[in-house]
């Protein structure tokens, strides 16, 4: 797994909570809580095959 | 070439943020101009009493774009002998998507525009009167609007460029 990718997700991480910051702060609660979901999914996407891969090694350490 | 891609992204969102901020700074300009249009046929009514043609025509020299065209368009039906409230009415609906303002705005300007010509002076300056306080209040509410979008929408611009830009690279 390559650092940046770690740092790409660091950033998205950031700005998601600086708009959601923005978004609350003018009353728009809803838009904020989407725009969070967004970047949870938009990561999710990132990282899933890095789960999936820790998953099947989790499986082959228990597998005799 | 991915810097050109990053600063073209950028760039473009947060010129829609501001573009999205400024339509209710543009609504207010509009309503003002609209304001300023009524002050102005108010006194002409009032003190210089010129004909309604040549008092649209001075307000169209007043004013700046959209509004002014509407009246000029006004002043040159009146010349052909259009009765003044479809006159009006027309040269509202032939310039209405220049402009920011609601149908709602245009319901009230017309329904000012049907007193113009009917009765006396005293009737024209209060309906004049009545139309401004109308604008007044909406200048005052839309203005509290575009405060509160205008910083919104432009830091809304800025991030969305910078979270697209970190998605695609």
């Amino acid at each position: 797994m390559d650092i940046s990718s770690v740092f790409q997700i660091a950033t998205v991480g950031i700005l998601v909570a600086v708009l959601n910051q923005v978004l609350n702060s003018v009353g728009r609660s809803e838009q904020a809580t989407m725009t969070t979901l967004a970047g949870v999914v938009i990561v999710l996407f990132w990282v899933i095959h890095h789960i999936s891969d820790l998953f099947s090694t989790v499986q082959t350490l228990f597998q005799f | 070439m991915r810097i050109l891609g990053t600063i073209l992204i950028i760039l473009s969102t947060t010129l829609l943020g501001t573009y999205f901020g400024n339509i209710y700074g543009f609504r207010v300009k509009d309503l003002k101009e609209i304001r300023k249009a009524l002050v102005i046929l108010k006194s002409e009514i009032d003190y210089t009493q010129s004909p309604l043609h040549h008092a649209a025509f001075n307000i169209s020299e007043k004013l700046s774009m959209p509004i002014s065209k509407i009246f000029k368009e006004f002043s040159n039906l009146l010349k052909e002998k259009v009765f003044p409230p479809i006159a009006l009415e027309k040269s509202f609906s032939k310039y209405a998507s220049d402009t920011y303002l609601t149908t709602d705005d245009f319901y009230q300007l017309n329904s000012f525009g049907k007193t113009l010509g009917y009765l006396d002076k005293n009737l024209q300056i209060s309906t004049i009167n009545l139309t401004i306080s109308y604008l007044d209040e909406r200048i005052e509410e839309q203005m509290l609007i575009y405060l509160k979008n205008k910083k919104l929408y432009q830091t809304l611009g800025i991030l969305s460029g910078l979270l697209v830009v970190v998605v695609l690279i």
